[in-house]
């Protein structure tokens, strides 16, 4: 590796430790800020010391001056602090989150790429904090207590107890508007209180009592420092290659079942050749015994006497034993061996999962000081409580939600809660609370809650901000209930907020939000109490790879409906569905719901049969987030189940209706249903909704049903085509032995197949065919690239109705062909 | 190119490295700067129908054999749906559709051959591979204007035993192969 080499790869990782010490910098701070007990503060001060130290000499080995010189000068102001030289304000806690800020934004704009503008802007800011470290700008905490009288008091010392009694939520955060500026000054007294008692003037009681913040809660843990524990770092893109290639080990162990099924298949083949033999035996006995006692001359001696052929029998039979013997115990090798392979793909897969959980702090770390800001901009109070860092999420899962939960957090801050005074007028404490939670639900899932105690959403504003922007008409918002109402703010567009500030509008709209958890499949729920704030729910898989679906199929063809936006299966009678404004409804919860049929909106030819031949209908009753709900009619539910979810690949960026594709426990890559898709379209096309009066109508005239029998997966699909595309209705089969089965289970009206197939070839299967009672009359076409006039004799004699070579593949001659034979 | 399991950790062996580093080259030259590139190309010859192709071995993943296709509905007739490949999804394209060539009789389309850049990755349907050939660049002969349809633009050209070579790099490259059916 050379020089050059070497270099990007440790900015790369700088770029990864520099993350994290300034996420770690900003969090103690906030911390200390809030106030803690004199021993926490110490421990808080000097942790962020360390990490101002580290970053520096990390800047230097990765030769980014720039950098450098800040942390340097940031160090020289916390080792003032750290020796008590240097008097605690709020300005100097603001300067520490600016260089915080400013260092953050070196790194975002290649601090290799120095110019002489942001050069400028170092040297400037080097200065600033020079300046402070040097005593210039602070004044010390006794002046300031004395000459602001209006200031809140320290508290820490001698808490009231009415505040210690109280029992905090845990890992709680606060951040305070710039009102509150006293905090800062009991720090130093804190510190000098807790390394080295005797000097420190300790406030009254009487000015304890009249704090009026929160800010005496004890601090109960930190989130557990792991700096002591032994890590390593890791690419994130090596741990997804792992996790992938642990995936991609499910394939072989559920082929090693396969070929394990196969073998015991074989075991059983043996059986029947013993049963047969068994069978024969007596037979075969009766036979020498009379031809032996009669006319032993008649089979003579030597080479071609009956004694040789007893003979050979007998070694036959030894021989199929021992062979029977041998796959049996092969087959019993391959078992234990097979549940070995099980256990460890199963734990490999487990423990590669667990190595891309991260826990969740890695992401709420770095809210408490945006939050903090945005309150200090608009000099609000915010008591910002930080719940369930420590469960561990998919990285996929939080790197997609950082973004969405940022903008849910600064709408609350910045629409939600009222300024103190507004607050107080309606009767609520000055300080807001803004509270982020994240816990688990049962098994798979986790909830994370932001909850507000605002004004809540104004649905009067939402309306007219829809109307204003032609999202709908006047008379159609009259109409929508509450619920409906709220859902309007996913709509982009359409502002919940009365002015534009310099905050809202930037990032992430609200339809965003729902875009990417829908996109987890998660769903979103908004609990608006109007005057007393809000709360979004959000619930979201655990890890991206354990996603349960629902397994569904419609025209022929499975897909999977992710399980968080599946309401609920019903199967119905045909006669409940009823006609509403030229929509078929049903009746659910009270309600009437729109039914449409998923292979129409999916566009697939041919629609469910069970709409012809049933009476009862299967509806996946879907929502999308929202409230909102609509039927789905689907010919048949299979199963919910757990399932892996992939992309479609570089090629398919966005298909309409289809979110991803599932791969199923047996390999099988099952299409994943885009929810919300399927939802607009099925409003969109009126249309769509299965019109009760053409069913009966096509309840009169049947389709023919064909069933065609080929192994090739394309001359299958093209065959399928070709006959739907001439208005019959197709099943397929991958085999003679699946075709007889499929004949036997469901109705058909002729049958076409292949000639040369796995297991059961056409010839066996036409023969099988006229053999049964049932299906002897059932017409049927061979088709074949076998030629030969012996082969056509073949066909004829097992039993075939025509002959036709795929060679000479002709699509009206197949179309005749059936014609003639219906 | 992950697939292939060499982590920038590992030091690959100088035999691999090289190899790497001439495919790099190769994905890397424009096909617009091919007139100064060296003198022969190796290319994997295939067959659709009755139709013998070429596709230069540098744009080539793998060739996997066709086992369970599943169709996705509303796209394109030529994307004949997805397959899965060692837990990785790829789409499966059938370039006789998207070059409009009509069928001609049944044919047993049973091996993919999966192109790949680092925008781009699907499959191409075909019936069979046949070899693995250099040719000299000199021995392409420019495509006829009767030649079966397929634009001028997918083409290098035309071999001395009539085998169409398509241009692998274009292929990659093409915007019209992509699906991006942006929301409404």
């Amino acid at each position: 590796m050379d020089e050059k080499e070497l270099l990007i790869r440790l900015r790369e990782a700088f770029r990864v430790e520099s993350e994290e010490r300034l996420a770690g910098i900003g969090r103690d701070l906030t911390a200390l800020e809030q106030g803690a007990d004199p021993e926490k503060k110490i421990s808080l001060l000097e942790q962020i010391y360390r990490d101002a130290h580290s970053l520096k000499g990390a800047a230097r080995a990765v030769n980014y001056p720039d950098v450098e010189s800040v942390c340097q000068a940031l160090e020289g102001v916390l080792s003032g602090l750290k020796q008590r030289r240097l008097p605690i304000s709020s300005e100097l806690f603001d300067l520490i989150h600016g260089t915080v800020e400013f260092i953050e934004g070196l790194l975002a704009d290649n601090p290799e790429h120095s110019t002489k503008d942001s050069h400028e802007r170092v040297c400037h800011w080097v200065d600033r904090l020079e300046a402070v470290s040097q005593g210039k700008t602070v004044a010390p905490p006794s002046r300031v207590v004395a000459d602001d009288p209006k200031q809140p008091l320290p508290s820490s010392a001698a808490p009231s107890a009415d505040r210690v009694a109280e029992n905090p939520p845990p890992n709680q955060v606060e951040v305070e508007s710039p009102v509150a500026k006293g905090r800062a000054d009991e720090l130093s007294e804190e510190t000098q209180a807790g390394a080295d008692p005797a000097p420190v003037p300790q406030p009254t009681p009487a000015l304890a009592v009249a704090v009026s913040t929160v800010a005496q809660k004890k601090q109960p843990k930190q989130p557990p420092k792991q700096a002591e524990v032994s890590r390593v770092r890791v690419s994130a893109d090596n741990l997804d290659r792992l996790l992938r290639k642990a995936e991609e080990l499910i394939a072989l162990k559920l082929a090693g079942h396969q070929h394990l099924k196969q073998l015991k298949e074989s075991c059983r083949v043996f059986d029947v050749w013993h049963r047969k033999w068994s069978e024969a035996e007596p037979a075969w006995r009766n036979i020498q015994k009379r031809e032996g006692a009669n006319e032993p001359s008649r089979f003579g001696n030597g080479a071609g006497s009956l004694t040789t052929f007893e003979g050979f029998l007998a070694w036959n039979r030894t021989f199929m034993k021992e062979q029977h013997r041998d796959v049996r115990a092969m087959t019993k090798d391959l078992d234990t061996s097979q549940r070995g392979l099980d256990r460890m793909v199963d734990d490999l897969l487990e423990s590669a999962k667990q190595l891309i959980m991260l826990p969740s702090s890695t992401v709420l770390d770095s809210f408490p000081r945006m939050v903090r800001q945005i309150a200090r901009e608009q000099e609000k109070k915010v008591n910002f409580v930080v719940e369930g860092q420590e469960l561990a999420i998919d990285r996929r899962i939080l790197d997609e939600m950082k973004d969405p939960l940022l903008h849910l957090l600064r709408n609350a801050v910045d629409h939600g809660i009222e300024h103190p005074k507004q607050r107080e007028k309606a009767g609520k404490p000055p300080e807001g609370t803004l509270r982020i939670k994240v816990s688990q639900l049962d098994g798979d899932k986790v909830e994370i809650a932001i909850e507000d105690d605002g004004r809540g959403l104004d649905l009067e504003q939402i309306r007219a901000s829809a109307q204003k922007k032609a999202i709908m008409t006047a008379s159609e918002l009259a109409a929508l209930d509450v619920e409906q109402t709220i859902d309007l703010i996913f709509h982009s567009g359409v502002s919940a907020a009365p002015i534009l500030t310099n905050i809202s509008g930037r990032g992430l709209g609200m339809a965003i939000v729902r875009e990417r958890v829908e996109k987890l499949s998660g769903s979103l729920r908004v609990q608006n109490r109007p005057g007393k704030g809000l709360v979004f729910t959000i619930r979201l898989p655990i890890s991206l790879t354990t996603f349960r679906g629902v397994i569904i199929q419609t025209a022929g063809e499975k897909f999977a409906i992710p399980s968080a936006q599946v309401d609920r299966v019903l199967q119905v009678s045909r006669d409940s569905l009823r006609m509403v404004e030229n929509r078929t409804t049903l009746s659910y919860n009270g309600r009437p719901l729109a039914v449409v049929d998923l292979a129409r909106v999916l566009g697939l030819s041919g629609a469910n049969s069970q709409m012809e031949t049933n009476n009862s209908l299967r509806i996946v009753v879907l929502n999308s987030g929202s409230r909102r709900q609509i039927g789905f009619l689907v010919a048949d539910i299979l199963e919910e189940q757990e399932l892996l979810v992939k992309g479609l690949g570089k090629q398919l960026r966005r298909v309409k209706n289809i979110s991803g594709a599932a791969i199923l426990g047996s390999g099988q890559v099952v299409p994943v249903l885009h929810v919300k898709d399927l939802m607009i379209r099925a409003v969109m096309a009126p249309d769509l909704s299965v019109a009760v009066s053409t069913l009966a109508e096509s309840a009169e005239q049947k389709p023919t049903r064909i069933l065609v029998v080929e192994d090739s997966i394309t001359s299958r699909m093209l065959l399928k085509n070709v006959l739907e595309a001439a208005g019959f209705r197709v099943t397929t089969a991958v085999d003679g032995m699946e075709g007889l089965t499929s004949l036997k289970t469901s109705e058909v009206d002729l049958v076409i197949s292949d000639v040369e197939m796995p297991r059961m070839n056409g010839f066996e299967m036409t023969a099988a065919i006229r053999a049964d009672e049932q299906l002897a009359h059932t017409p049927l076409i061979l088709m074949t690239s076998l030629s030969s006039q012996e082969d056509r004799e073949r066909g004829v004699d097992a039993g075939a109705n025509a002959y036709l070579i795929k060679s000479h593949f002709d699509q009206t001659i197949l179309i005749e062909t059936i014609g003639r034979l219906l | 190119m992950s697939e292939k399991g060499l982590s920038s950790r590992q030091t690959p062996s100088k035999e691999v490295s090289d190899l790497l580093r001439r495919r790099a080259r190769e994905l890397a030259e424009s096909s617009l700067a091919r007139p100064q590139a060296k003198e022969t190309i190796e290319v994997v010859v295939f067959q659709i129908d009755q139709e013998q192709y070429a596709l230069e071995l540098a744009h080539i993943q793998e060739v996997y054999p066709l086992k369970d296709l599943t169709a996705i509905p509303g796209v394109p007739t030529f994307v004949l749906g997805v397959i899965n490949v060692r837990g990785r999804i790829v789409s499966v394209v059938d370039i006789r559709q998207f070059f409009d060539i009509p069928h001609q009789g049944f044919t047993n389309l049973n091996r993919i051959i999966i192109l790949e850049s680092a925008q781009m990755a699907f499959g191409i349907l075909a019936d069979d591979i046949k070899e693995v050939r250099t040719i000299r660049r000199s021995e392409i002969q420019p495509a006829l204007p009767t030649l079966t349809g397929i634009r001028e633009a997918f083409l290098l050209g035309v071999g001395d035993d009539h085998t169409v070579i398509l241009d692998g790099a274009r292929i990659l490259a093409s915007p019209t192969l992509i699906i991006d059916q942006k929301d409404t």
